[in-house]
């Protein structure tokens, strides 16, 4: 545990954490219209179908961690949590990925949301290697 | 005239004594009214000359062959619960079979040693006693009126059961009763044995037996002559009266022939003893030690201590509450509070401390404001000595200071604002809002951390808020020093002080009125304070008529010269 009086937790990254809480969950609603509206349109397979869905419950379950880890090993001012959300951060960089590369049909409006997701994951993974760094480094002074 | 010579009130009277009840004596004095004693008759309190009055009749009587005088004349002296026993008593308990109860073999062994030694020593009076039989029937089975044919009410069955009798001798039952304190479906028996009122009374009955001559030991011709009543606060009830000087009663009664038709009158006098002086004047003493004791050991709890402090010091106590914080941004809010004495002259005791943290409170929504309720009483001591009097400034008074903080669902806590308030100088109760303020950094940036990390500017030293302890010089400056105004807190302090300059004496003239110039406020010691002037001046004039006084000498001397 850091010292008390020392503030060792990034504001960036916890504006991030923020940021992306809200941000998945405006993702997560529009991904669920968007497969309403590829599955009625569309000459969707119903296997690829439920599986894309499957996935995509999934992968709120693995943003839902990742956030409440991070935010807590960042106030909190504990590695581990932290550690726990570094680690996560690449399953879930992996989903976006899948969602923007490989489903079936892939929209402009989906290569756009996760592009940006992506790039929530790319900054956060950096600022969390620094405060990683700091928590570090104060421990071991 | 036959109206005049009998007592016909047969009213019960009250007395109160506070003797114990076991002294009460009582004397009964039964006749039978005949035509040859009638014209005889003399008041109770002539005793002796009725005596020699029915000596001088006495031969006539035997000569006529009339029944001995011993059969129409008896008088007895009774004590409180004394079983005399009665001709149907004797009868009745010779027989081995009639004994039920303990009691019943109580009577006969007492019967038989009577009848060995010599017989009883009264012919028809006697008495029931609280413990006998007939006590009980006589309270259960009474009639209201005269008719033969009446039948008790629903009522006063009931009422019969409420009977006012000591509880002790139920002693068994109230034992084996103790251990079931709430019985849910009484019993009609249970009911009317245990079934009783707050005052236990204890009842006697002096009876006569009115039988003719050699008739003696039939139940139906016992007559009730008198009922006492005593109850455990000294009340006692006799029924009828004693007589005293007052006519003698009578009862007539009736027989199956004309002949055996007969009246009695009987007088009750009260011959308890008085108590000698001895006796009185141990009780008196009985009672002074008892008193004085307990008086010592109401001294002793209370004590006779009085916590004296000394010249020259003052001593504050404060018993204070910290009762609400209002008007702040975010949400579960506490605060840090400490008094701080000032150097110089203040001290507080060693083992007490001077600060505290209050619990962490949610606060609701009351009108316009965010209110959180706190009610964290604190308590302190601090006390005031004044060696040098050639001080001139006033003395410092201690300062609460207080810092309230939030703390969120991360334990992160955010500083919400400072405040600090001087402790009341007069004695009483207050009531101080204090009202807070936060410092605060110019830019976006520091408005962001405080939103998401929680961190934000703090004091290192909380005297800033008034005059910081490492102030040196004349002039503070807080140039460039940015705060923004928050909320506020409020205090409850109910303030105590001690001094013995607050005594008037003489002894501590100077000491008191250097105290009294320095503790502000203190309106009601202006008046002594208006006397130590008024006689301060008195004293100047004094002097100077003293100093001008050579003058004058020096003046005759240059006139004779």
């Amino acid at each position: 545990m850091a010292p008390r009086d020392k503030r060792l937790s990034s504001t960036p990254l916890e504006v991030l954490f923020f940021l992306n809480g809200w941000y998945y969950a405006t993702y997560f609603l529009l991904e669920l219209l968007i497969f309403l509206y590829k599955g009625l349109l569309l000459p969707y397979p119903t296997a690829n179908l439920v599986l894309d869905v499957v996935m995509l419950l999934l992968y709120l379950g693995i943003e839902v961690i990742r956030l409440f880890f991070g935010t807590k090993g960042n106030l909190c001012q504990r590695k581990m949590p932290l550690g726990i959300s570094v680690a996560l951060t690449f399953p879930s960089a992996m989903m976006a990925s899948y969602y923007l590369l490989l489903q079936t049909y892939v929209l402009r409006l989906e290569a756009i949301m996760n592009s940006i997701l992506l790039f929530f994951c790319g900054s956060e993974l950096l600022l969390e290697m620094l405060t990683l760094a700091t928590f570090s480094s104060m421990d071991r002074i | 005239m036959a109206e005049a010579v009998w007592s016909t009130d047969t009213g019960e009277a009250v007395y109160r004594s506070r003797d114990p009840v076991r002294n009460l004596r009582l004397r009964v004095h039964l006749q039978r009214i005949t035509s040859s004693n009638f014209l005889h008759y003399q008041p109770a309190a002539q005793m002796g000359k009725d005596l020699i009055d029915l000596a001088t009749f006495r031969p006539p009587q035997a000569a006529s062959g009339h029944r001995p005088d011993e059969e129409e004349e008896e008088e007895v002296v009774i004590g409180w619960q004394e079983k005399l026993f009665s001709q149907f008593e004797v009868d009745l308990y010779q027989n081995e079979s009639a004994c039920q109860s303990p009691l019943d073999h109580q009577y006969r062994q007492e019967i038989l040693k009577l009848e060995n030694s010599g017989g009883r020593k009264n012919r028809r009076i006697f008495t029931y006693t609280d413990s006998d039989r007939y006590t009980d029937l006589e309270e259960y089975c009474q009639k209201i009126t005269t008719s033969a044919s009446e039948v008790p009410s629903f009522l006063a069955e009931r009422m019969a059961n409420v009977r006012r009798r000591r509880q002790d001798r139920r002693g068994v039952e109230g034992s084996k009763l103790k251990s079931r304190i709430v019985t849910w479906e009484p019993s009609e028996d249970f009911i009317k044995n245990n079934h009783a009122i707050n005052t236990p009374l204890q009842t006697m009955y002096i009876m006569a037996d009115l039988g003719p001559y050699g008739k003696l030991g039939y139940k139906v011709h016992e007559h009730v002559l008198c009922i006492l009543k005593v109850d455990s606060n000294g009340v006692i009830t006799v029924k009828p009266d004693f007589t005293g000087i007052k006519g003698p009663y009578r009862i007539e009664t009736e027989g199956e022939k004309q002949e055996h038709t007969s009246a009695w009158k009987y007088t009750i006098d009260n011959v308890s003893s008085l108590a000698q002086p001895e006796e009185e004047e141990r009780e008196q003493r009985v009672f002074k030690d008892l008193y004085g004791r307990h008086k010592e050991y109401l001294s002793s709890l209370v004590g006779t201590d009085f916590e004296m402090i000394a010249p020259g010091a003052l001593r504050l106590f404060v018993n204070g509450e910290v009762v609400s914080a209002q008007g702040y941004e975010y949400d579960n809010l506490y605060v840090h509070f400490f008094v701080e004495l000032p150097a110089a002259n203040w001290s507080s005791p060693p083992f007490q401390q001077l600060s505290g943290v209050t619990q962490a409170c949610a606060t609701k929504s009351l009108g316009m404001d965010k209110v959180a309720y706190f009610s964290f009483p604190f308590t302190f001591e601090a006390f005031f000595l004044h060696e040098d009097e050639s001080a001139e400034s006033l003395p410092e008074w201690p300062v609460l200071y207080c810092k309230v903080l939030s703390l969120d669902f991360w334990q992160r806590y955010r500083v919400e604002g400072y405040g600090a308030v001087v402790l009341p100088a007069t004695p009483g109760s207050h009531t101080l809002t204090v009202s807070t303020w936060r410092p605060m950094e110019l830019g976006l940036v520091a408005e962001l951390r405080r939103f998401f990390i929680g961190g934000s500017l703090e004091l290192e030293d909380p005297s800033y808020v008034r005059i910081p302890g490492t102030f040196k010089g004349e002039r503070l400056s807080r140039f460039g020093f940015r705060t923004e105004t928050t909320g506020t807190v409020t205090f409850r302090l109910h303030c105590l002080q001690q001094s013995r300059a607050f005594m008037e004496s003489n002894s501590l003239q100077k000491q008191m009125r250097s105290v009294l110039d320095r503790l502000e406020g203190f309106s009601q010691q202006s008046s002594t304070h208006n006397v130590l002037e008024a006689f301060r001046r008195a004293r100047r004039r004094m002097q100077e008529a003293r100093e001008s006084l050579p003058q004058d000498l020096v003046s005759p001397t240059g006139t004779l010269t």
